[in-house]
């Protein structure tokens, strides 16, 4: 369980994260979104005692992370892949961070099975690839049998299998008991892990929501897609009921205001055949574009002409 | 599901085998013993600890072979250039964390930082004391050759191997806490040499007043020590002298970790 509260961190004159509250509860997966320099590695950094907040407090089972007395068995944390010294052997290096709690290398061994390296345990981490390193921190994270699993962009540089298992683990880990909290930026891959999305932009929070709740919110009101040979004749019966049709395609439109099943009683009767009638699903990068749209920290602005003429001149 | 997916068993994955698995905790022993596994596990350590007891060996032949040498000047050789080696050992340890990111690892499983500090700083003058014995009795094992009428006394030599494995301690600690305030491995290096090896020579013929400058240098001081056969007024300054040097770089170390973001 971890609880930030009006959680703030300044350098300088920027701010970085500003009054963050959120909790992450056992039994959950929690997805921390947001663009590049919206503060979630540094709020993750500050759970763990990496940075120290310049104001709020965030707390794992309600004390700070620093006076746990086993804190691998408090929080498994998964920062930067990279964060390992490039000379030392896998199997070394989980034996040097499993040894400051405590923890004998019957773990490191279960452990490395369970992110699949076995095979390269005594190779040189330096020689890894990207997703070895995010299997090799994931392996780390989980040596102290964790209750809370903090886990920064792990599935980047894995391959789809790495990703797959990195979703099922989360969800397993959840399963058991445990408080997860995921970043990533792979949106689709986070709508199909997490049960609850803490979108972050400029540094606070902008929806702390569930994940079905953001993508409904999104969602345009809950159109449905509607596909038939004749949209006008349909238009004309619902139409007057208070839906407001937008044309997809010559045989297809999406009805906003009814239901499926009002569509399809007020189309029924009429003989208008409808062939397909779905929700309108939004995907989490539509349903994230419309909750950032105004609070992206570093934007790539469109190249125009006068851009390009200025540069000619 | 296609068959090369990991599958995940029904039984709890992440959990620790609690048959086999004692309670995790934090402690200063397994802090230690993680900083020697640190030291150990890297093939660069490992030469250089070797480096340190082969220099050790070799300061002690270097001092033992001029005319007026004494087994006292032999330690003192051994120990000038194992405290180099081992100071470099330690800094290239500490800073290596720092440039390969691997530091915040370090202090993301062992958060409280002055503890962890302490277990790097006892790793340090444990692997000091240990390194400049072999290179001490390796040297004069060594030396007994060039002497045959046998120059070793127990006494004067077991004062000085002690002397000289405490000074090689108060290196490898110094240059930790060097390596923790200044980060960087190259500005690190260059101050261990420039403070163990140069500036003792550089400032040897400066005098403030009635002093040389260099007696107040740590690297002159500590092996001033083991010349010393006497407790007397001298071995006090260059106690009191080497000590203010720990205690300084004590106190930038533990400012820089315990303030500072990793």
């Amino acid at each position: 369980m971890i609880e930030a509260t009006r959680l703030s961190k300044r350098h300088g004159a920027k701010t970085v994260v500003d009054g963050v509250s959120f909790s992450v509860r056992p039994g959950t997966v929690t997805g921390f979104l947001g663009p590049n320099g919206a503060g979630k590695s540094t709020t993750m950094r500050m759970i763990v005692g990496l940075d120290r907040p310049t104001s709020g407090t965030v707390t794992v089972n309600g004390r700070r992370y620093v006076d746990s007395p086993a804190p691998m068995a408090e929080v498994g944390v998964l920062l930067d892949a990279g964060a390992v010294h490039p000379g030392r052997r896998a199997r070394d290096h989980l034996r040097v961070v499993a040894s400051t709690n405590g923890i004998g290398d019957r773990r490191v061994d279960e452990v490395l099975s369970l992110a699949g390296l076995e095979s390269v345990a005594r190779k040189k981490v330096g020689t890894f690839s990207l997703g070895m390193k995010q299997r090799l921190g994931i392996a780390t994270a989980l040596l102290g049998d964790p209750g809370t699993v903090v886990l920064d962009e792990p599935v980047n540089g894995l391959d789809p299998e790495g990703v797959i298992w990195v979703r099922q683990l989360c969800r397993q880990l959840a399963a058991e008991g445990r408080a997860v909290l995921l970043s990533s930026h792979l949106m689709g891959e986070m709508a199909q892990t997490a049960d609850r999305l803490v979108v972050l932009g400029r540094g606070r929070v902008i929806a702390d929501t569930p994940t079905a709740e953001l993508l409904a919110r999104a969602g345009g009101g809950g159109a449905v897609r509607v596909r038939t040979d004749r949209p006008e004749d349909l238009s004309a019966l619902v139409a007057p009921l208070g839906a407001t049709l937008v044309p997809v395609s010559a045989d297809t439109v999406e009805v906003a205001g009814l239901t499926a099943e009002q569509i399809a009683q007020a189309a029924g009767p009429a003989g208008v055949l409808l062939y397909e009638l779905a929700p309108v699903q939004v995907s989490l990068e539509a349903a994230f574009f419309h909750l950032t749209g105004d609070s992206v920290e570093y934007r790539a602005d469109a190249i125009t002409d006068t851009d390009s003429s200025k540069a000619t001149r | 599901m296609n068959e090369h997916l990991p599958t995940l068993s029904s039984a709890p994955v992440a959990a620790r085998d609690t048959r086999t698995s004692t309670a995790a905790h934090q402690d200063f022993t397994g802090l230690m013993r993680s900083e020697w596994l640190k030291v150990a596990s890297l093939t660069s350590m490992r030469w250089l600890a070797l480096a340190a007891v082969g220099a050790g060996a070799l300061g002690a032949v270097a001092f033992a072979s001029s005319a007026e040498a004494s087994t006292t000047t032999a330690v003192l050789g051994s120990a000038t250039l194992s405290a180099l080696v081992i100071g470099l050992l330690t800094a290239l340890g500490t800073t290596s964390e720092y440039a390969t990111g691997s530091i915040r690892t370090t202090l993301a499983v062992a958060p409280r930082r002055g503890l962890a500090l302490l277990a790097k700083a006892a790793v340090s003058a444990l692997l000091g004391v240990v390194l400049s014995v072999l290179g001490s009795v390796a040297g004069l094992a060594a030396t007994s050759a060039m002497h045959p009428d046998g120059w070793i006394e127990a006494g004067t030599v077991v004062r000085a191997v002690v002397a000289a494995a405490i000074y090689v301690a108060v290196v490898a600690v110094f240059c930790l806490l060097l390596g923790t305030v200044l980060r960087g491995v190259a500005l690190t290096t260059a101050s261990v040499i420039a403070l163990v090896l140069l500036l003792p020579g550089m400032t040897g013929g400066v005098r403030v007043g009635d002093v040389f400058l260099s007696d107040y240098l740590l690297s002159e001081a500590g092996p001033g020590l083991v010349l010393q056969t006497s407790f007397g007024t001298d071995a006090w300054v260059q106690v009191a002298t080497v000590s203010v040097w720990m205690a300084l770089a004590s106190a930038a170390a533990a400012a820089r970790l315990g303030y500072s973001d990793a």
